[in-house]
């Protein structure tokens, strides 16, 4: 007798009360056995999310039926069984610990479901071990650090031992490090037989799963094993999707190696086959140029800054020390670094909300540390955007949400719609269709373009961006690389703190990377990406192209040094193989 | 296995006691109207701060940060008064006597606030937020018979006090986030609706965004089996012993003793 599925949905339809026309979901059969690890990957608005909240029993199907372990989860009966079956993680971690302490947050589950104290006391034992919060048992739950609360949460939904895990988005708020570390902890989960559904953008992460589930608009598109879902490029296209990028490396590298493996299991095997492969023969390809404009006077010039804060417990943090870097025009740059490195209270430093102990910050002639500098005038200079901007609305209408700025500059009128339309073009908001639409019915990468736009109408030459492209799907995420390498077209000088490698490949010339406040280095991006063990040491990782690149001329291709992008990877090769061909 | 007990021996007490005997003292501090009252009413505070050992540092602070407040409110006092007691006199300030009932009143007012403000500064030293819920929801957990949801007003009290410090710092961001647009705050022309409209743009984000993170917790609570019909166990039960007892039955009685005779 086969049996039974843990996870059984069957011909499940989902709308929203408010909206029972408009199917979120519609006709989805996906059943999942127990120890699998499954991956549900969609555009913004497929219904991913939607699906992951049905199998938790959190809404109900309109038709249709979500059986948990054999469970109806629409039974008001089966629901406290359904809690010792399931756990689920949420997108923001701060959002789900209920506790007020460490270890009251753990128990939370527990007490929930009639623990006995004492076993209740050995479990959450067991369970601060694993997730490594010892020494934390019994601090506040606000004071924790972001590591520490995504761990918190998780910790939380393990107690109760659940033998099935369900994820939503769970790295959004992590720097590389801390995403190298939950993946590996769903990894462990997964071997020790707990099965996983997990929600996600990150193609490279739903990879790592045994199944990828692909949504769009609601129907199930897509029901297989990541090799085969990734290499279907007309699909991923049409969802709005993208392979991961080793598997985009491989395309583009297939027709120079013919017997590279496509698709390839990971980054791992890519770059074993790419070391081990004979390189063919070519022509060194051209290296590149520098930054365009060293000799200019800097836009930004930061000199000897340190900055403290007085935590709650009185201690005094040290968040910056003697930090010295300097942007030059035209000449785009990252801010690297884990989570709490320092790079946030850097820009707040910079755009003068918040004041150093020591050190000035000069940007285009202004001091910003200067005593009698106002916020106007540095206005004038730099604007900054916001990590998740789209908290800062409060205007019914994008258009007014996007005049704000420039009405508190003391423009007339016709000048504020001029800015605002330049602006919302250039972030790709077509002004007459969308200045009238409400601000709370915007998509996610509509909202995050709108954000962009509120802060470009300022008109500075120097934009300020705390993690652009955080929580966007592949799709909005590219649009939104897209827009800004416009505004570095139109002469802007682009100053991005982000966590994504591909980000920070595809926007800035030079970056400075900061560790516990200090700074690590400050030059050419191009020359931190070919020094692997300098990103290890601030947590940071290499773009998958720079890594494939790196591993070829070893292998003895002939490419310059320092490629970040597939993009020149391609041209690079182009370069090198087919001037060869012709000659 | 009940709640873990170490440190000093205030601190072993029952959370419930450690929540009561304050509010005793606090009663007491409001209710007492002489001197001397007051005066031997400091005498349990300073045995709870002895048998406590709460850090010295925050509580001197709570006590002189308000001092030169009150300082100035018992100067008023002594000066303004509507006492129609002038004699003995001992100051003429113009209209305004002083005399020595005068002196006693504004004596009597320092005294009380120094007692309130310490009573309840060692309360919060001696009583995590959490405990306090915890302490509250047990001590109305018989109104669960009259229908009142202890359980859940208890629980509501610990998020609340959850939020706030998460409120905060969401506050402090989006009005950063609005100056970096141009938004200005500290300049106080124009009148009322002028300067509401000056905070809208911080207001309505806090709004919308706490509406959203109490959604994520609620259903964050709901994935974790929270609901309010079912019976919960307790990480770290209380249990209330001889001494606690003791201790409260020696408060109250002191407390009436000073209040009936003093």
């Amino acid at each position: 007798m086969p049996k039974n599925p843990l996870i059984s949905l069957q011909d499940v339809a989902f709308s929203y009360l408010s909206a029972p026309d408009k199917a979120v979901l519609d006709g989805i059969n996906i059943q999942v056995e127990e120890g699998e690890f499954v991956a549900l990957v969609g555009a913004n608005g497929s219904g991913k999310s939607t699906l992951l909240r049905l199998m938790a029993g959190l809404v109900h199907p309109v038709t249709g039926s979500v059986e948990i372990g054999g469970h109806d989860t629409r039974q008001p009966e089966h629901q406290s069984t359904l809690h010792t079956i399931l756990g689920m993680v949420f997108q923001y971690p701060e959002d789900q610990v209920v506790g007020a302490t460490v270890e009251e947050d753990i128990a939370f589950g527990l007490e929930n479901l009639g623990w006995e104290p004492a076993r209740m006391c050995q479990r959450v034992d067991a369970v601060i071990r694993r997730m490594n919060l010892e020494g934390q048992r019994s601090r506040p739950s606000h004071l924790l650090s972001a590591g520490q609360t995504q761990r918190l949460a998780l910790a939380g939904v393990l107690a109760p031992q659940p033998r099935l895990l369900l994820f939503d988005e769970p790295t959004t708020m992590l720097d590389p490090q801390g995403r190298r570390e939950l993946m590996a902890e769903l990894e462990r989960l997964h071997a020790e037989g707990i099965t996983l559904v997990m929600v996600t953008h990150h193609m490279e992460e739903a990879a790592r799963a045994e199944r990828v589930v692909v949504l769009h608009q609601g129907q199930l598109v897509e029901d297989a094993a990541p090799q085969a879902v990734f290499s279907n490029y007309p699909m991923l296209k049409r969802c709005g999707l993208s392979a991961p990028g080793y598997i985009q490396i491989a395309q583009v590298l297939q027709p120079f190696l013919p017997p590279l493996t496509f698709p390839p299991a990971s980054l791992d095997t890519l770059l074993e086959q790419l070391a081990s492969l004979p390189a063919p023969q070519g022509n060194p390809a051209p290296a590149f140029s520098g930054c365009p404009s060293t000799k200019a006077d800097p836009v930004v010039s930061v000199e000897h800054l340190v900055h403290q804060y007085q935590a709650e417990d009185g201690q005094v943090n040290t968040t910056l020390q003697d930090v010295s870097m300097q942007v030059m025009p035209g000449c785009s740059h990252s801010l690297l670094g884990a989570t709490g490195s320092g790079k946030s209270t850097l820009m707040l430093n910079m755009m003068g909300l918040e004041k150093p102990v020591e050190g000035t910050i000069t940007i285009g002639g202004v001091e910003v540390t200067g005593a009698k500098t106002g916020m106007q005038q540095i206005l004038r200079q730099a604007g900054m955007v916001f990590q998740n901007p789209e908290i800062q609305f409060f205007e019914q209408y994008a258009g007014d949400e996007a005049a704000y700025g420039a009405r508190m500059q003391g423009l007339s009128q016709p000048e504020v719609v001029e800015r605002v339309r330049w602006a919302m073009e250039i972030v790709g908001l077509d002004f007459e269709g969308y200045k009238d639409r409400l601000t709370f019915s915007l998509s996610g990468g509509e909202r995050r373009k709108l954000a962009l736009a509120s802060t470009l109408v300022l008109q500075t030459p120097l934009l300020l961006l705390d993690e652009p492209t955080a929580g966007l799907d592949p799709v909005s995420r590219k649009e939104i690389i897209r827009r800004l390498q416009l505004m570095q077209q139109d002469g802007r000088t682009l100053l991005l703190s982000t966590h994504d490698m591909n980000d920070v490949a595809a926007l800035t010339e030079s970056a400075t990377i900061l560790k516990d406040g200090k700074v690590l280095f400050s030059g050419l991006t191009r020359q931190a990406f070919s020094q692997p063990e300098l990103l290890e040491e601030a947590g940071l990782e290499m773009p998958a192209a720079a890594q494939s690149a790196r591993v070829m001329r070893k292998a003895g291709w002939q490419l310059p040094e320092g490629v970040m992008t597939l993009r020149e990877l391609e041209a690079c090769l182009a370069a090198s193989l087919e001037e060869s061909a012709h000659a | 296995m009940p709640e873990v007990r170490t440190g000093a021996p205030y601190m072993r007490l029952d959370s419930r006691t450690r929540l009561l005997a304050p509010v005793i003292l606090v009663i007491a501090y409001l209710l007492a109207r002489s001197l001397p009252a007051l005066g031997l009413l400091f005498v349990p505070l300073l045995l709870a701060v002895f048998l406590a050992r709460p850090p010295l540092k925050p509580l001197v602070r709570s006590l002189l940060i308000p001092l030169p407040f009150l300082v100035v409110l018992a100067a008023l006092q002594v000066l303004f008064n509507s006492n129609t007691e002038v004699t003995p006199l001992l100051l003429q300030l113009g209209k305004n006597t002083i005399t020595p009932h005068d002196l006693l009143n504004g004596a009597r007012l320092l005294v009380r606030f120094a007692g309130l403000v310490s009573t309840i500064s060692l309360a919060g030293l001696t009583l995590k937020p959490s405990e306090a819920a915890r302490a509250f929801e047990r001590l109305l957990s018989p109104l669960m018979a009259l229908k009142i949801p202890a359980q859940d007003l208890a629980l509501m009290v610990m998020v609340t006090l959850r939020f706030i410090p998460l409120l905060a710092q969401t506050s402090k961001r989006i009005s950063r986030a609005q100056t970096a647009r141009g938004a200005e705050w500290g300049k106080g022309k124009g009148g009322i609706t002028a300067r509401v409209r000056r905070v809208i743009p911080v207001i309505i984000p806090l709004f919308v965004n706490t509406l959203q993170r109490s959604e994520n917790l609620a259903s964050a609570m709901q994935a974790r089996g929270y609901s309010s019909t079912q019976k919960r166990t307790t990480l770290l039960p209380m249990q209330f012993r001889v001494a606690d007892g003791i201790v409260l039955v020696l408060v109250l009685v002191f407390a009436g003793l000073v209040l009936a005779f003093f």
